[in-house]
């Protein structure tokens, strides 16, 4: 027998905190969306009918979960995964941001609750080098992402051609994230 | 890409003929796949489907002899356009040096004329043949996604070869190619 309890979950840290996004919450998160001072992480659909059946199918694919997060009562964006691999057990990541520069906490816990809850061994995502999306990158890699690659001319936008940033996070480098900066996020 | 159906086709090269599938190979190419899933360079169970409408059809690839020595084949990449993904199976206990690269080269030289902008090659690192062949071109990978393919009991990386036309054109007139090079002028 085991003679250690397991961590516990964490939903909230000082200040940040992150919550479920729920069946109840189409017309909010459509409204984040639509806000064209929002910087969004590639995959999430803009218009009204791909809108709403992205959002129906939330929470049933394989370890896919989105969430709402907070500092204090202040929205800073959505945050979330889509279908994982199971046969990679690896998941992608992507967020549409209100405010990039309030993120980083919120992401980490975000990524805490996903190693916890799930057999995940790696989380990843393919950032496309725009203009809107630039600061993408090096808000994953301050939580420990690392820069595996770059696919270049891949993303197409507005008939002009950009690269594709792959950033990958594996179980290991979260753990060493966590104990370098923030051990109470420890599983 | 062009997503007309393309039913036929036959390349012809020094070493192999590549030939279109027709419905009675369907038995010789369970057989193959049978072979490949047991070698972890292919990455286990195979997933095949011939349903689906690519650039080139899935191909066979036959000695001059007429014996069908492996089976190469295209599809388009699920999160980006105009990116064809190649797969490649070849039992090299029954055919000579050199002729995966034919392979790869008439296939490859096909999927630009027909259409393709952008060829895209995940290989595994423990898949010395694949990776010696763009050693030769000097052909450095993209990226290097970590632990991202679960194989044979544990996580390995997968290195992103990547090209688009222009591309190809300066890695066909590589010195250590030039023998295929002066092949595809033929085509």
């Amino acid at each position: 027998m085991k003679n250690r309890l397991p961590a516990l979950g964490v939903n909230s840290l000082d200040e940040y905190s992150i919550e479920s996004v729920t069946a109840n919450d189409l017309q909010k998160f459509i409204n984040i969306i639509k806000d064209p001072e929002i910087k969004v992480h590639n995959r999430i659909p803009d218009t009204d009918a791909e809108l709403e059946i992205f959002f129906s199918r939330i929470g049933m694919h394989l370890w896919g979960s989105y969430v709402f997060a907070y500092r204090n009562n202040e929205l800073v964006g959505i945050i979330g995964t889509s279908q994982g691999d199971p046969s990679s057990l690896s998941v992608e990541i992507t967020s549409v941001l209100i405010k990039p520069n309030l993120a980083k906490f919120p992401l980490i816990i975000f990524l805490r609750r996903v190693f916890w809850n799930f057999p995940i061994n790696r989380i990843y995502c393919y950032c496309p080098l725009t203009q809107n999306q630039s600061i993408f990158p090096e808000l994953y890699m301050s939580v420990g992402f690392v820069n595996e690659g770059k696919l270049p001319r891949y993303w197409l936008e507005k008939n002009q051609r950009f690269d594709i940033c792959i950033l990958g996070l594996l179980r290991e480098d979260f753990l060493n994230w966590c104990k370098l900066f923030e051990p109470r996020l420890l599983i | 890409m062009n997503k007309n159906q393309i039913n036929l086709i036959t390349l012809e090269g020094r070493l192999v003929d590549l030939t279109s599938l027709l419905p009675e190979d369907r038995a010789e190419l369970h057989n193959l796949d049978r072979q490949g899933e047991l070698l972890p360079q292919m990455e286990g169970l195979s997933q095949r489907s011939l349903d689906h409408q690519s650039i080139l059809p899935t191909m066979f690839i036959r000695t001059k002899a007429k014996n069908v020595v492996g089976v190469i084949a295209c599809t388009e990449h699920p999160d980006f356009d105009n990116i064809g993904i190649v797969s490649l199976y070849i039992d090299i206990e029954r055919c000579r040096p050199g002729t995966s690269l034919e392979a790869i080269f008439l296939y490859i030289n096909a999927m630009f004329s027909h259409g393709a902008e952008y060829i895209y090659c995940e290989v595994l690192e423990f898949n010395w043949g694949m990776l010696r062949i763009f050693e030769r071109g000097n052909i450095k990978p993209v990226a290097c996604l970590r632990k991202h393919s679960y194989v044979a009991g544990q996580f390995w990386d997968v290195y992103i070869f990547t090209f688009d036309k222009q591309l190809w054109g300066a890695i066909k007139n590589i010195k250590s190619y030039r023998f295929w090079n002066s092949l595809s002028e033929t085509q």
